[in-house]
């Protein structure tokens, strides 16, 4: 039997993975290299987010494969939606490495602060490699392996945080998510087995899958099969019951650490379920009523959650809770329509939540800068560009004009919703976008807050620190430039939301 | 052969790797529950392409598939735990994740943890970070 | 006796007067109908005279009085049009609107009876504007009054030549906005304030009526255009067929009446919603003399006639009407009589006088239009108005329009005489006065329709219209004999001359003389001379207007019983009579003094319907409109309170529950399985 195998198409994922094998042996060539690996990993990225365009450019339901076997089935698929996710995810993922190209520099000699910096590097680009095969899997072991791919290196990137003060925080939360991803593996695997139990094949193929639902018995265990692959992929999405990890990790990890789990790993996650409801789309009497239950709760619970919070990882980190909801919402209804816009969603998404960190970073990386709300009240005075920027990625995510691009998001999930009649759903679903206001308009307020005593004083007694002659203000500003990396990334994102809520044309 | 007999096997085993996760509290007797689910699900695969062939011979494929990841799954955890260890001391997963020190670093202390503090002394061993300097 | 009785009294055909055979002027082709300019221009009036004199009132003068000019000469300009087309003219305005099944044409439509009617509102319209420009001279809100008298113009305009409901429900709306506007021109006055505010809430009211009634018929008829509401109701086709209305649709089109005439009710100040008007003599007089004697109050009337074949075929809203109105004419009539203010009289007597136009759109014979109606209307129109301007100057002379100011004035001043006789000679209905002209004829068309037949309500009518000339003429002659009350000083006996003859000059020695100058020469500096020539000029068409009545305009068929005329005139002589004897003794000549003190003082007040309407109305409104708050505010919006405190209860419960150690973490995951594993597969 033979299998063609069609490499081009395999770029997307090739790219970064050749990328981290070239980074570990330039390491070990150029050992003095001090950002070499820095531009390998950033050519990888680039070139797989270029080789994602052919893909983008097919029409609807045309799709490249490869390892396609005589039959046809092929167990690597790109249409123009995961053409679209990969490139979401390639394009994050360079975001992150922008983010983070001073702290990934090599190190100087007798520096033990961090880990080999290659090392996380490679972690790294081998994740991305992972994200960017799971929406193009057609088949369970390739399911499997890229998102295993994608998972257990974050758990090493969460992990090798060699700072003193935040090593044991790091840990706990890499146990954390560790812990919860073993289990979530076990449950997949165990999908797996029922799928094929239920199908009788490994490839997630639809005619299979329909072949299976007409039958009553295989009918059950394709549903059991479906919930537990589900149930797999659910905790890398932070949906309810398997969101526990979601703030310890993300707040004991580094930054920009945590800004790829925020960012590109629920591009792996989405996109498998994508993958799963695409199989399972077109199957009459097929309903997924647990998707439906999953995205209301998650979506509660996370807005409920986020109102309380005042340290901003944290409130990222629930509001990405909640934002799976959303994310899960239009799958309830298993059509090809949904699909799209969950895809579109998720890209919005992306963008917003990335910008937030990025801007969550620099405020930070000043001096006396922090993470939580205080840090960043009157923002808006302080540097209105940054806070514009934020306040628009905060716009977005609650779905309020002038940030039309989440608006016009929401507006897409909710159709399929709306369409099947499911009006329990949309119920909760207006109720949390209300929830959802007040959370992200809370932090707003407090970054158009006016808060003049406060910088006075702490104006003075920066003064009197420094012990410099100028005004305090000055000081502080002339002192502190924010780093091109973030201005780049901060107007680059700000930029892709403000075109998009400008023609937000067809979010796929 | 009736299928029965494995598959009862296999419900065995993931009970058994159930009970394994949520009752035990060392971290190595965590992984050892996890992989009997692992295992449970591999005889399954095995066992349903055994009994309904396929011309690609899904099931074996897939629990080699399993195994493959189970190893290189068991190696980041071992080596996570072995991080805990020398961190934590312990490796019971029902003891708080953080202490309380840590937690209040984590919440409150991101702040001092992201940047460099411009009115502390730099610590002894640390040169500065070339991060603090616009590159 | 009986053989005088049965003498044979002839009835007196009106005999027709031809008119003169006009100059055949070539109408020139204009792309713009007379009516069209005539609305237009009080529009482009009404703005233009806010936005010019800022600082001046003199531009804004100008402005009004040149365009009401010229509106005058558009309208004389309509009537030539219509009388050489012979029959009417419609002009579009803004063309039609697509309402889908509903055809609305916005036409304006000039007949004989509307383009009279029309130019009456614009001479009075002009002459208001000239006499306003001398009353308000000094006013700083001049430019606002003005403008807002040409904008009241050009909806009454509208009104009177709208072919379409819609364009009459605007006209109406406007109108009773503009009213209110004038009524409070002296803003700063609490009184007029309220006034301004009764006006329009009790107007509104009644509107409610009137449109629902105005909806009604053009919804029943598909068709917003009066005419062919009119052909749908009544069974007339569009060439001139008769179709037969079924039941049901009398009985609606009998509804959709008894709504247009509640309407109309309001607006003309009849019963129950008559209180309205002598509250609104807050406003300045010129005001006055234009809403609420010539047009506004006369509007009801005017699309009463114009829906006239409708009013016919509804019986019951027909009794409603001359029910209303029979009552209105008699009440109004005797509380005329008792009011110590000039002002506060014309008014009640406007009330009365407006009764009297709408019984004889009541009473009509078939076959008969509503021209005796409009005569009325007209001549109401100039001598209501002569009487309030009159009322105006001497209220600037004396001081004030109470019994107390202007005892005796016309004695004072002189010029002043002639006016306010000629306009009280016409509200008693004295002959040859226009007042007596159409007086008659409503009294002769009210017994042709009882003889004819129609109904109860010609019975009542012609009862109240009777009743209502003695008790005209009452009041007249107690307002004339309070003015014309002479000097109380006894007579200085003359200065004998050294001569015994009277040399001519000592005449203008003499007090009388000397005082009747000063009087003159103080009324006359007061006025300017554009006012005193606007009064005469209404003055004259009093006198003279009842001409109108014998050419072909008016298509009047009615004889006239001249034993009703002999008996009617007798009544008025006698009343007259009556109130001078009870006049004597009264130190102000006042016959209203021998009035008992409560009796008058309950006539002053309107008998209470003031607290009537508060209760019955303004009371239960206002509750509701609490309780309706009231629920807003605790019920609806505590659940939207609510939401606040909810979801932050929410969050705390859900963390305390959220599980901090990877363990409970764990157990959720695999409890969330076995849920989701179990909802799906059972609610499969």
């Amino acid at each position: 039997m033979t299998l063609e195998l069609n490499l081009s198409a395999l770029w997307p994922v090739l790219a970064p993975a050749l990328a981290a094998v070239l980074v570990l042996v330039l390491d070990v060539v150029l050992p003095r290299a001090h950002a070499t690996h820095l531009w390998v990993a950033a050519a990888g990225l680039v070139g797989g987010a270029v080789a994602t365009v052919p893909a983008i450019g097919q029409g609807r339901g045309d799709s490249t494969g490869a390892f396609c076997l005589p039959s046809g089935d092929c167990l690597y698929a790109v249409s123009s939606l995961t053409g679209g996710l990969q490139l979401l995810a390639l394009a994050s993922a360079l975001v992150v490495l922008v983010l983070t190209w001073s702290r990934w520099r090599r190190a100087a000699r007798g520096d033990r602060t961090s880990a080999p910096r290659v090392v996380l590097v490679g972690l790294f680009l081998a994740a991305t490699a992972g994200v960017a095969a799971v929406p193009a899997a057609r088949d369970l072991g390739t399911l499997l392996v890229a998102l295993e791919l994608a998972t257990l290196p974050v758990v090493g990137l969460v992990a090798l945080e060699r700072r003193a003060h935040r090593h044991a925080g790091a840990v706990a939360g890499a146990v954390a998510l560790l812990m919860t991803s073993l289990v979530s593996f076990a449950l997949l695997a165990l999908g797996a087995a029922l799928w094929v139990a239920a199908t009788g094949t490994a490839l997630l193929s639809p005619a299979a899958a329909a072949a299976a639902a007409a039958v009553p018995e295989q009918a059950a265990l394709l549903l059991l099969a479906a919930v537990f692959v589900l149930a797999g992929l659910g905790f890398k999405l932070s949906t309810v019951p398997f969101h526990a990890w979601t703030p310890l990790t993300y707040a004991t990890a580094p930054l920009p650490v945590t800004t790829y789990l925020a960012g590109t790993s629920k591009v792996a996650a989405l996109g498998g379920m994508i993958v799963l409801v695409q199989t399972l789309a077109g199957t009459s009497g097929f309903a997924l009523v647990a998707v439906a239950v999953l995205a209301a709760l998650t979506m509660t619970l996370g807005n409920a959650m986020a109102l309380r919070q005042t340290d901003l990882v944290h409130l990222l980190a629930w509001s990405a809770v909640a934002q799976a909801g959303w994310l899960m919402l239009p799958l309830a209804s298993l059509s090809s329509r949904a699909v799209h816009a969950a895809g579109g969603y998720l890209a919005v998404y992306v963008v917003a939540t990335v910008l937030a960190f990025v801007v969550v970073t620099a405020v930070a990386h000043r001096p006396g800068g922090g993470t939580s709300l205080d840090d960043h009240r009157a923002l808006a005075r302080r540097q209105p560009l940054t806070a514009a920027a934020l306040g628009f990625a905060l716009l977005t995510l609650a779905g309020l004009p002038p940030a039309l691009i989440g608006l016009v998001a929401k507006v897409v999930v909710l159709r399929p919703v709306a369409a099947d009649g499911t009006w329990w759903l949309l119920v909760v679903a207006t109720l949390n976008i209300a929830l959802g206001i007040a959370v992200y308009v809370r932090w707003l307020a407090a970054l158009i807050e006016r808060t003049a005593e406060e910088q006075a004083g702490a104006a003075v007694v920066a003064a009197a620190i420094t012990g410099s002659g100028e005004p305090a203000e000055q000081a502080g500003s002339a002192a502190y430039a924010m780093p091109w990396s973030h201005r780049v990334l901060i107007t680059a994102l700000a930029a892709l939301l403000l075109l998009g809520s400008i023609a937000p044309v067809g979010i796929f | 052969m009736s299928p029965a007999l494995p598959l009862l096997l296999a419900a065995l085993l993931a009970g058994t790797g159930t009970y394994g996760v949520l009752a035990r509290r060392h971290a190595v007797l965590m992984l050892i529950g996890v992989e009997l689910l692992l295992g449970a699900a591999g005889l399954l695969l095995v066992t349903v392409g055994q009994f309904a062939p396929d011309p690609l011979a899904s099931g074996a494929v897939l629990t080699l598939f399993v195994i493959t990841i189970a190893a290189a799954e068991i190696v980041v955890a071992l080596a996570v735990i072995m991080a805990m260890f020398r961190t934590r001391g312990d490796v019971d997963l029902t003891g708080e994740a953080l202490s309380a020190d840590e937690a209040g670093s984590t919440a409150g202390g991101t702040a001092t943890g992201e940047a460099t503090p411009a009115v502390e002394a730099p610590t002894g061993d640390a040169a500065t970070e070339p991060e603090t300097v616009a590159p | 006796m009986n053989e005088v009785l049965d003498l044979p009294w002839p009835d007196w055909e009106i005999p027709r007067l031809p008119l003169p055979h006009l100059p055949d002027i070539p109408l020139p082709d204009l792309p713009v109908t007379p009516a069209q300019v005539a609305v237009l221009l009080t529009v482009v009036a009404a703005v233009l005279g806010l936005a010019v004199g800022r600082r001046a009132s003199r531009p804004a003068a100008w402005v009004a009085v040149l365009t009401s000019g010229l509106v005058l000469a558009t309208t004389v300009w309509q009537l030539y049009v219509v009388y050489e087309l012979g029959g009417v003219q419609v002009s579009r305005t803004v063309g039609a609107l697509a309402f889908g099944e509903l055809s609305v044409p916005l036409e304006l439509v000039a007949t004989r009876l509307s383009a009279l009617v029309a130019a009456v509102v614009a001479l009075v319209a002009l002459v208001v504007q000239v006499f306003a420009r001398w009353y308000l001279w000094y006013d700083p809100r001049y430019r606002q009054f003005s403008a807002t008298v040409s904008l009241f113009t050009a909806a009454m305009l509208l009104v009177v030549l709208s072919g379409d409901v819609v364009l009459t429900l605007i006209g109406w709306e406007v109108m009773g906005w503009c009213s209110f506007l004038l009524i409070g021109h002296l803003s700063a006055k609490d009184s007029a304030n309220r006034a301004a505010v009764k006006a329009l809430l009790v107007t509104r009211l009644a509107d409610v009526g009137f449109v629902i009634g105005l909806i009604w018929l053009a919804a029943g008829a598909g068709s917003t255009s009066i005419e062919r509401i009119i052909g749908h109701w009544t069974g007339v086709g569009p060439d001139g067929t008769a179709t037969r209305v079924p039941e049901a649709a009398q009985g609606a089109l009998a509804l959709a009446m008894i709504c247009v005439v509640i309407g109309v009710v309001g607006k003309s100040a009849q019963l129950p919603f008559q209180d309205w008007l002598p509250d609104a003599m807050e406003g300045p007089t010129p005001a006055s003399a234009l809403i609420h004697a010539a047009t506004m109050v006369a509007a009801g009337t005017v699309v009463l006639a114009q829906l006239f074949p409708l009013l016919q075929a509804a019986g019951p809203a027909r009794l409603l009407l001359a029910v209303l109105v029979s009552v209105t004419i008699v009440l109004a009539a005797l509380l005329a009589f008792a009011q110590p203010d000039l002002k506060r009289l014309l008014a009640w007597s406007t009330v009365s006088q407006v009764g009297l136009m709408l019984a004889a759109l009541t009473v009509v014979p078939s076959g008969a239009g509503p021209d005796v109606a409009i005569t009325h209307l007209i001549s109401h129109a100039w001598f209501k108005a002569l009487l309030f301007l009159t009322v105006g100057w001497m209220g600037v002379l004396t001081g004030g329009t109470v019994v107390r100011y202007v005892v005796s004035s016309t004695k004072r001043y002189r010029s002043l005489r002639r006016p306010m006789g000629i306009g009280l000679l016409a509200l008693a209905g004295v002959p040859p006065m226009v007042g007596f002209v159409s007086k008659e004829l409503v009294l002769a068309q009210a017994e042709h329709g009882v003889q004819d037949g129609v109904g109860p309500a010609g019975t009542i009518v012609l009862a109240a219209v009777g009743a209502s000339v003695p008790l005209t003429a009452a009041y007249c002659m107690r307002a004339w004999l309070i003015l014309d009350r002479g000097p109380r000083r006894a007579p200085a006996p003359a200065p004998r001359r050294a001569q015994e003859h009277q040399m001519i000059d000592d005449f203008f020695e003499e007090p009388d003389v000397v005082e009747e100058a000063i009087g003159i020469e103080e009324a006359e500096s007061a006025i300017s001379s554009s006012a005193r020539a606007a009064v005469a000029l209404l003055g004259f068409f009093s006198v003279v207007g009842g001409i109108v009545v014998f050419t072909p305009r008016l298509q009047l068929d009615v004889t006239i019983n001249l034993q009703l005329l002999v008996a009617a005139l007798l009544l008025m002589a006698l009343a007259a009579l009556a109130v001078w004897v009870v006049s004597r003794g009264v130190g102000s000549r006042d016959a209203a003094a021998r009035l008992p003190m409560r009796v008058s003082l309950a006539g002053e007040r309107g008998l209470g319907f003031d607290r009537l309407y508060r209760v019955l109305v303004a009371g239960p409104v206002l509750s509701l409109a609490h309780g309706v708050q009231w629920l807003d505010r605790e019920v609806l919006d505590a659940y939207v309170r609510a939401a606040g405190p909810a979801a932050r209860l929410l969050g705390a419960v859900l963390e305390r529950t959220h599980p901090r150690r990877p363990a409970p973490g764990l157990v959720l995951v695999l409890g969330g399985v076995l849920v989701l594993g179990l909802i799906g597969v059972v609610l499969t």
